[in-house]
């Protein structure tokens, strides 16, 4: 039983009045605890497969199958509803939000999901914990080094624990020694049973995944 | 839902403490709009309650007989509507100060009056004030009394005496310690003999009531060279109802004038005249000011889109970890009204200190409507000028926010 299920996904752009085909014909099944790296060169459509795959894009036609839930018609809000339930995100530039602290920045998904201040606060702080930023959690971002940035942003992706993490280029801002490290909290959260999704276009990274699919044209050419 | 709108004003009061110059820079048009708008209406109402008072300690039964058509038609409109129309053509004569005082029955006192600037000296000093030229009933009229020398009397004002009485201020700058009484001062070209000091009487918005000197109206139509009288000052006897006095004036003033010519005011219609004039000059001035307040909203929509744009990155990550547009929208007009309030509120306070301030020359009240609608204007201000750079902060597409540089 698949946790994530896309079905004949296309994915057409209109640009100046030039019909672009991104995504063709795109299945595929993502089990729980799964560790699944996309490859592909820029253009091949791997950003917009994760955007689909993340709810922060829609289909153009075929069907996006979220736990049984078709999400490929859904409204914006919904869709809203959809990533701060069911996917955590880390972004390649760490994303988080200036001037605020650490423990801010991991309680914000639950904020939008509507929890109180007291346990919003105990479960953002735990996550932090866990990633050995205890004593980091008032620190703003400036104040923090790049793979501290990139592991609150990891801490802000799992406090809602979604069904699955997606990770784009998560080191491509790091340098190898300290992106090793993230690379190693992925295999230490996939094993703890987590579903991990990582986008990248390094060799190296993406094999430290237990599958990877690689896409080219906008198609899947090979499945590892 | 509370929690989250508690979340929301919190970052926003975050957010615009983090640039704090900057919010203040944008807050200042609705802080000098609303504070300006405060202060006036709080003149404006000061004014009304002052000269109202002052009036009122005319006693209700003075009346003054007006040159022109001053009478005030409900609902403005109709000839004559507007105060002081027709005022400049004097029609009084002195045999209609002898018609007066003869005929009414109805009537206590009669004076006439007038104002005129004239430059009195004494011993080289000079000053330039407000001659006022008065029957002898003034002080009684007034309740104002000498405190040196005595007022000129029926029969020196008939036979248009050169005698003058000088208001407290005048005397003090003209003759220091001196004994003023009997002396002799030059008023346009003619020696007048200083026959008393009246008592202090107080200012009133920078006015010096006490800096103006008293002659005979009679005096003053020869020394300033003019055969009309400005207009009557007229005390009812106390036990004639004050509209029967008002029709008497009228009757006896109509056998040589026109309807048009005159006008006859008692205390209670020249309070409503005075209150309509400047009640209409309130709103007015505190309009103009009211002005500021949109550009206020326009520095506040500026600064808001700048916002936005600023922190597109921001809101697209907001959208990937579950804002829904309805949220972004939320913050944002919350930080536009957090600005417009805080802006008000300051405004408001700083209005009300200046109000304190003038209570010195003035009885200033700060109304609890003038605060409410400061209050609520700035909200409005907010919410108005907010929705626009909310409403594209709503909008905005995440996957293009989040690449955003």
């Amino acid at each position: 039983m698949p946790i994530l299920e896309l079905q004949n996904v296309n994915k057409a752009y209109q640009l100046d009045s030039q019909n672009l085909q991104v995504l063709k014909n795109i299945n595929l099944k993502i089990k729980k605890g799964e560790f699944i790296a996309i490859m592909g060169p820029s253009g091949s459509g791997k950003s917009t497969l994760m955007h689909i795959i993340g709810c922060l894009d829609t289909a153009s036609s075929g069907k996006v199958i979220f736990e049984k839930q078709d999400v490929s018609q859904l409204s914006e809000a919904e869709l809203a509803q959809i990533r701060n339930q069911k996917v955590g995100f880390v972004f390649q530039s760490f994303n988080l939000i200036p001037r605020t602290t650490a423990l801010a920045n991991v309680e914000l998904p639950l904020i939008y999901k509507g929890l109180d201040i007291k346990e919003r606060k105990k479960q953002a702080q735990e996550v932090l914990e866990k990633f050995g930023l205890g004593s980091r959690i008032y620190h703003f971002p400036n104040q923090l080094s790049g793979g501290e940035q990139q592991r609150v942003a990891i801490a802000r992706a799992l406090v809602t624990q979604p069904l699955i993490i997606l990770a784009d280029e998560p080191t491509g801002n790091l340098d190898s020694k300290t992106g090793a490290e993230i690379i190693k909290i992925f295999e230490y959260l996939n094993k703890a049973g987590n579903t991990v999704i990582l986008v990248t276009h390094e060799k190296d990274i993406a094999e430290h995944a237990k599958k990877i699919i690689k896409l080219h044209d906008g198609q899947i050419i090979g499945n590892i | 839902m509370m929690d989250k709108l508690l979340e929301t004003f919190k970052l926003a009061i975050i957010t615009l403490r983090a640039n704090k110059l900057r919010s203040l820079l944008t807050m200042l048009g609705i802080i000098i709009g609303v504070s300006s708008v405060i202060l006036l209406i709080s003149i404006g109402s000061g004014l009304k309650i002052y000269i109202t008072g002052q009036l009122q300690g005319l006693g209700s039964n003075s009346l003054y007989v007006m040159p022109g058509n001053l009478e005030l038609q409900p609902g403005g409109g109709g000839s004559g509507g507007t105060p002081g129309a027709g005022t400049g053509i004097l029609k009084f004569t002195l045999n209609h100060y002898h018609e007066l005082t003869q005929k009414g029955t109805t009537l206590q006192a009669v004076m006439g009056y007038s104002e005129n600037n004239g430059t009195v000296s004494y011993a080289g000093r000079n000053k330039t004030i407000q001659v006022a030229g008065v029957g002898y009933q003034y002080p009684g009229v007034r309740n104002q009394y000498p405190i040196q020398g005595t007022f000129f009397n029926f029969s020196q004002q008939e036979a248009g005496k050169k005698l003058i009485v000088l208001g407290k201020t005048v005397a003090d700058d003209l003759f220091g310690n001196e004994d003023p009484v009997g002396k002799k001062v030059t008023l346009v070209d003619n020696k007048f003999t200083v026959v008393g000091v009246l008592e202090k009487k107080g200012g009133f918005g920078g006015v010096d009531m006490d800096n103006q000197v008293f002659i005979p109206f009679t005096t003053a139509m020869t020394t300033f060279d003019v055969d009309k009288i400005q207009s009557f000052w007229i005390q009812a006897k106390d036990d004639v109802p004050i509209e029967e006095a008002k029709e008497e004036i009228e009757k006896i003033l109509l056998r040589t004038l026109k309807e048009d010519d005159f006008s006859v005011l008692d205390t209670g219609s020249l309070i409503s005249v005075i209150a309509q004039v400047l009640g209409v000059l309130t709103i007015a001035l505190a309009g103009i000011a009211a002005i500021s307040l949109i550009v206020g909203g326009i520095g506040i929509m500026n600064i808001m889109l700048v916002s936005v744009t600023e922190r597109t990155k921001e809101i697209g990550l907001r959208k990937a970890v579950g804002a829904t547009p309805k949220i972004i929208m939320t913050q944002f007009l919350i930080e536009s009204m957090v600005l417009s309030v805080t802006g008000g509120v300051i405004g408001i306070l700083l209005g009300a200190a200046g109000s304190l301030a003038m209570r010195s020359f003035l009885p200033t009240t700060v109304s609890f409507w003038s605060v409410f609608l400061a209050f609520s204007v700035s909200v409005i201000i907010g919410v108005v000028f907010g929705v626009l750079p909310a409403g594209r902060a709503a909008k905005l597409n995440p996957i293009q926010a989040l690449r955003y540089e």
